[in-house]
């Protein structure tokens, strides 16, 4: 944010950011060391890290871990899957979302308060799995991409957040004048919503993209081969430590068994996230600064 | 002559008859007999369609099978998915523990899966040989209402024997501290004290050693064997409900006398000065397995199905304990007379239209020569042919571990049967269950005078009060037992503790555990 | 004008305004269809809340019970146990994990080095990425009596160690804490796209009147942002019941289970391990019914308290 030309910060403005500073630091450590020590542990001697000695730095530092979960095949499936599923998703639903989004911020729509009571009691009941089964079943969408995307087509929690922000950044007059010159409905929309939006498309690819991207149930629940298996799902069946055979019959199984899933195990979060993790930056652009400037006199 | 001819006709045809029938007793190859079937993966197994024992089986009883490979972490949540919805279900699912009891009596009740007894009688002959054989068998895989929904996996070797847990020591601290293998109580004691107060693995740090450790769950970790020495011993390995039997009755360890002095005894003596770890309460499973992995042993003693369970990197310094006499001289062990014995291997589901031929082919791992095959490898691989009728285990190749060699050829632990008969004349015990059975026969089995209950099937409005009453039992009761081990409290608390048992239902649960036993095996 | 004329004229506004707006419902249909096919036809399956469901009599076969699910759920032994320890849980939960976002993404938005903003945003965002399990094996080696850092700190400050995952009393501050780190840092990332909405006009006119970055946050921000916030509360009040039995049920030990006993791990350990499927939907329901009576209340008094509402 620019500072107005001539305009020196107050005292009161300096003390201000330098409490700023001081709890985002604090709550930036706080968040941060953990997540360091999910780094250093997946490449840590594993005994090192249940007796606490991982502290600051790896301890007998190994790749064993990484070269484990990437020597399996089915991870890059996994990826190529995954990356597929979130795409498709995403567009979908986005699509949905933001011309729902839209069309229920209006005052003007008649049946509005009715379609939001609707929206809010699907968020709040449900039928089950079984009914879900089984529609899933009789659409004849067991083992499709389909089962993972549509099922999920729109979140309502997503839904009421996009309208909200419409219902705030839209403003009445804008709509107005727009009727008064002519401009239908979905001239509007392309038009002039469409360009004004982009920070809410940016949160909703965001979440949306998220929550496809670390989905694994319906894909646990739907899918019967397993080259159509997500990462996730993958991770899951190579991450072997909870389920670790309780009945293994030699010393040595169990001992480099243990060890592996232990490694694998902080590993996965890693392989797992570092896509994501380097999305949100690219979308962080989005959030744009100061919408409306000119868009209303008077 | 032309009698001789005529008969040597007869005898040709009838032979060619018997060959025949033998042959047309499997499909034809070209049927392209073919049935869609779960298989539950375990994490080091191979993939299911190369493993060579389903294509021998396949080419000697032309059925295929279409397996869909579910990771054993995905099983429950799919297959409990599908069977409540009840449709599309596949012909069958194969896999040891495929369902738990519960599952396996609701589903049956309700028609889901296939009542198999006249299937059984008619076209298995190998299991029905089996189950004349082993009646205990038959009484375990029976259904109240009287139906066979299931083919089990029955093992008797020494790992899954009778005795589920034994205690290990760790005999190097011993010899260093110049004392014996504990043989009483108070001798544990002793040892215990001297194992926390010295440094025993010699890396100079006096307090990194556990004198004993245990995992609070149901297991064989646990160290509910301890309360033999007071009593009967406390079950929580078969089915995890505190059951035992004493000459046919039924009887609830944790509201017994012998259970109150236990947890007294074992607080006062044992967990109030740190002498067995309180983090067993707590640890998750990879905390706990990974104790004592570290460069030196920590762990003084433990509990578990085999040696190496904690002791792996350190195996050597550990023995075997016998059960130690209590503080009025006497023992008691629990041993599973069912132990063994997995009631649900393999299950046909109600959309399996033609279940003989299935049926046939699983009876083909009854035969012990493929049952062999199943669970140790096949021969030429796992297993070498010694030419005279017996058989001996392949060398394992160097790059992998022997359970890694195991599973990645073979299916074990699935649908077959195999009894100490077949070990003493075929097939030698692996190395680790020789060990253990070995441990078992010598120190376990002489004192082990309290029966576990056994494995039963109950019946689906049982299961539903089991579900209710006995959760809540058993969750409070698992409260209290961590409680009082922890910080003592017993004798104050126990007039209460049993009152409420009581409220709980405790009567109605111990008489649906009577009832079943009674029903199962005669009075 | 007579009380029937004016419903006529309304009648007759809402068909011109259904007219000329229909395009705005061509844009609602394919969301429309979305939500009666997955979401309101599945109701049906709700009847199970009063049946007793066999797979092979399907959801509208199966025998009608009434209330009896509802019963044998309430009659569980320590019902009003699970029922407070639920609502300690959330409310807790709430209290701590509703402003925080809030206030991230305040301090963030002011932050006068645009580099510093941005490695604080993408750090604090990346726990959300941690799954259940991972998160609470951490909680128990970082607590643990013997190697856990937290206790070594607390022994290197002169204390003595504590049993964190022994004592029923922990549970609820253990949850509570992992719940802010994980989610505080991705709940901010609402608020922050919202403030970016918050005109610089409004901000320059205010710093021409003399006013400091505090007075700016709370009169011109917080404002700004304001029916975001309130819809978020209506949306959590939603959710109150709904304490997700994955990570109760991880971090449970037999020595602190009486307060982390709560309805969703209880129904998971008799309905879901024995396939109750009658009992896990009766407690839905009844969970669902507290969710929305909540949802209803907080939406009225938004209303009459703000602009913003739901419905």
């Amino acid at each position: 944010m620019k500072k107005a030309k001539g305009v020196t910060r107050s005292r009161a403005d300096k003390a201000f950011d330098v409490m700023d500073y001081v709890l985002l630091t604090i709550a930036f450590l706080v968040v941060a060391y953990p997540l360091y020590f999910v780094l250093i542990a997946s490449v840590s001697d594993p005994i090192a890290v249940y007796e606490g000695r991982v502290i600051l730095y790896p301890i007998k530092p190994t790749l064993e871990g990484y070269s484990r979960i990437f020597s399996y095949e089915s991870l890059f499936t996994g990826y190529k899957n995954t990356l597929i599923y979130t795409l498709v998703g995403t567009a979908i639903n986005l699509v949905l979302t933001i011309t729902a989004g839209y069309a229920l911020s209006r005052k003007d729509l008649v049946g509005r308060n009715v379609m939001m009571m609707g929206v809010m009691i699907t968020m709040i009941f449900s039928g089950g799995m079984i009914p879900n089964y089984l529609l899933v079943r009789s659409l004849k969408l067991y083992n499709t991409m389909w089962a993972l995307i549509l099922p999920g087509a729109v979140s309502t929690w997503n839904l009421i957040v996009t309208r909200t922000f419409f219902q705030q950044t839209i403003p009445d007059e804008l709509q107005e004048a727009a009727e008064l010159d002519g401009c239908g409905d979905t001239a509007f929309f392309l038009r002039v919503v469409l360009p004004l939006s982009s920070s809410i498309i940016a949160v909703m690819v965001l979440f949306y993209a998220v929550s496809h991207w670390n989905s694994y149930y319906n894909a646990l629940l739907y899918l019967s081969s397993s080259s159509k298996y997500p990462l996730q799902l993958v991770l899951r069946n190579i991450l072997i430590v909870n389920t670790l055979d309780d009945m293994v019959n030699d010393v040595a199984t169990q001992a480099a068994q243990q060890r592996m899933g232990d490694l694998i195990k902080y590993g996965m979060i890693i392989v797992s996230s570092l896509p994501l993790l380097i999305l949100y930056p690219f979308l962080q652009k989005y959030f744009v600064h100061g919408v409306m400037i000119g868009a209303i006199k008077g | 002559m032309k009698k001789l001819l005529s008969l040597i006709l007869t005898l040709t045809l009838l032979a060619t008859c018997a060959a025949a029938i033998a042959e047309d007793y499997y499909p034809a190859k070209e049927d392209n007999v073919s049935y869609n079937v779960w298989i539950r993966m375990r994490p080091m197994n191979g993939d299911a369609d190369q493993m060579e024992i389903f294509k021998i089986m396949e080419e000697k009883t032309h059925v295929h099978l279409n397996f869909e490979q579910i990771a054993q972490a995905d099983w429950k949540e799919k297959v409990n998915a599908a069977l409540n919805a009840g449709v599309d279900l596949p012909d069958a699912l194969y896999s040891g523990y495929s369902l738990d009891s519960t599952e396996l009596v609701t589903y049956g009740g309700q028609g889901l899966l296939l009542a198999l007894n006249d299937y059984i009688d008619q076209y298995m002959p190998n299991f029905k040989a089996k189950l004349e054989a082993h009646p205990e068998v038959r009484a375990a895989i029976t259904a109240p209402d009287g139906n066979i929904y299931s083919l089990p996996f029955c093992r008797f070797d020494g790992l899954t024997g009778q005795i589920p847990s034994n205690m290990f020591i760790n005999k190097v601290w011993l010899d260093k501290l110049n004392l014996e293998v504990p043989t009483t109580i108070e001798e544990l004691e002793t040892v215990l004290r001297a194992f926390k107060e010295n440094d025993c693995n010699g890396n100079g740090d006096v307090n990194d050693e556990k004198p004993m450790t245990f995992k609070f769950e149901g297991s064989q970790r646990d160290l509910g064997g301890l309360f033999g020495m007071f009593g009967y011993a406390d079950n929580l390995y078969v089915g995890q409900h505190h059951f035992v039997v004493d000459d046919g009755k039924v009887i609830y360890v944790p509201a017994t006398e012998g259970y109150k002095n236990a947890c007294a005894y074992l607080y006062e003596h044992f967990f109030k000065d740190g002498l067995i770890d309180l983090e067993g309460f707590t640890m998750d499973k990879a905390t706990y397995n990974a104790q004592n992995q570290g460069d030196v042993a920590n762990i003084g003693a433990y509990f578990s199905w085999n040696i190496f369970d904690l002791g792996s990197v350190h195996m050597d310094e550990y023995v075997a304990m016998a059960p130690l006499k209590g503080p009025d001289g006497t023992t008691s062990w629990g041993y599973v007379s069912s132990s063994g014995i997995e009631p649900v291997g393999l299950v046909l589901t109600k959309d399996c239209k033609e279940p003989v031929n299935l049926l046939k082919w699983a009876d083909l791992t009854y035969d012990d020569y493929y049952g062999m095959q199943l669970e140790y490898g096949c021969v030429g691989t796992n297993l070498v042919d010694n030419g005279d009728g017996t058989y001996s285990y392949a060398e394992t190749p160097p790059d992998r571990t022997y359970d890694e060699f195991l599973f990645g050829n073979t299916y074990p632990d699935s649908c077959l049967a195999l009894f100490y008969d077949f070990y003493e004349t075929t097939l030698p015990m692996p190395d680790s269950a020789k060990a253990k059975d070995k441990i078992n026969h010598e120190m376990y089995l002489p004192v082990a005078t309290t029966m576990y209950y056994p494995t039963l099937l109950f019946s689906a409005e049982d299961n539903e009060v089991i579900a209710d009453i006995g959760a809540d039992i058993i969750d409070y009761n698992e409260k209290m037992r961590a409680k009082w081990l922890a910080y003592g409290g017993v004798e104050d608390e126990w007039e209460d503790y049993l009152r409420k048992l009581d409220s709980m239902g405790l009567q109605q649960y111990i008489d649906i555990y009577q009832k079943t036993y009674d029903t199962a095996y005669g009075k | 004008m007579t009380t029937a004329a004016i419903k006529r004229r309304r009648r007759k506004y809402r068909l011109k305004m259904v007219k000329r707006h229909w395009q705005l419902y061509l844009f609602l249909l394919p969301t429309i269809a979305y939500f009666l096919i997955f979401r309101f036809y599945p109701m049906y399956g709700l009847q199970l809340a009063f049946k007793a469901y066999r797979a092979v009599d399907g959801i509208t076969g199966s025998k009608w019970v009434g209330l009896d699910n509802f019963r044998r759920f309430f009659a569980a032994a320590d019902f009003e146990n699970l029922m407070l320890n639920t609502l300690n849980v959330s409310i807790v939960t709430l209290i701590f994990t509703f402003p925080l976002p809030i206030i991230l993404a305040l301090l963030l938005n002011q932050l006068p080095s645009l580099k510093y903003k941005k490695v604080v945003q993408t750090t604090v965002y990346a726990p959300h990425f941690i799954s259940t399990v991972v998160m609470v094996g951490m909680i128990f080696l970082f607590t643990s009596p013997t190697s856990g850092l937290i206790n070594k700190l607390i022994e290197a400050l002169g204390g003595k160690a504590i049993h964190f995952t022994a004592l029923p009393g922990w549970f609820v501050p253990l949850y509570v804490v992992s719940e802010v780190w994980q989610s505080t840092g991705w709940g901010s990332i609402l608020y922050l796209a919202a403030l970016a909405g918050v005109s610089t006009e409004l901000h320059e006119a205010a710093l021409v009147d003399g006013a400091n970055k505090f007075q700016r946050v709370w009169h011109i921000d917080i404002p700004g942002i304001m029916p975001t916030i309130v819809i978020m509360m209506i949306l959590n009040a939603g959710k109150i019941m709904n304490v997700g039995f994955e990570k109760a049920y991880l971090m449970q030990t037999s020595l602190n289970i009486d307060a982390s006993e709560i309805v969703s791990t209880y129904v998971y350990k008799r309905g879901v391990l024995k396939s109750q499927i009658s009992l896990s939907t009766a407690v839905g329901l009844f969970e669902s019914v507290i969710n929305m009576i909540l949802v209803v209340s907080v939406n009225w008094i938004s209303r009459r308290v703000s602009d913003s509402s739901l419905f």
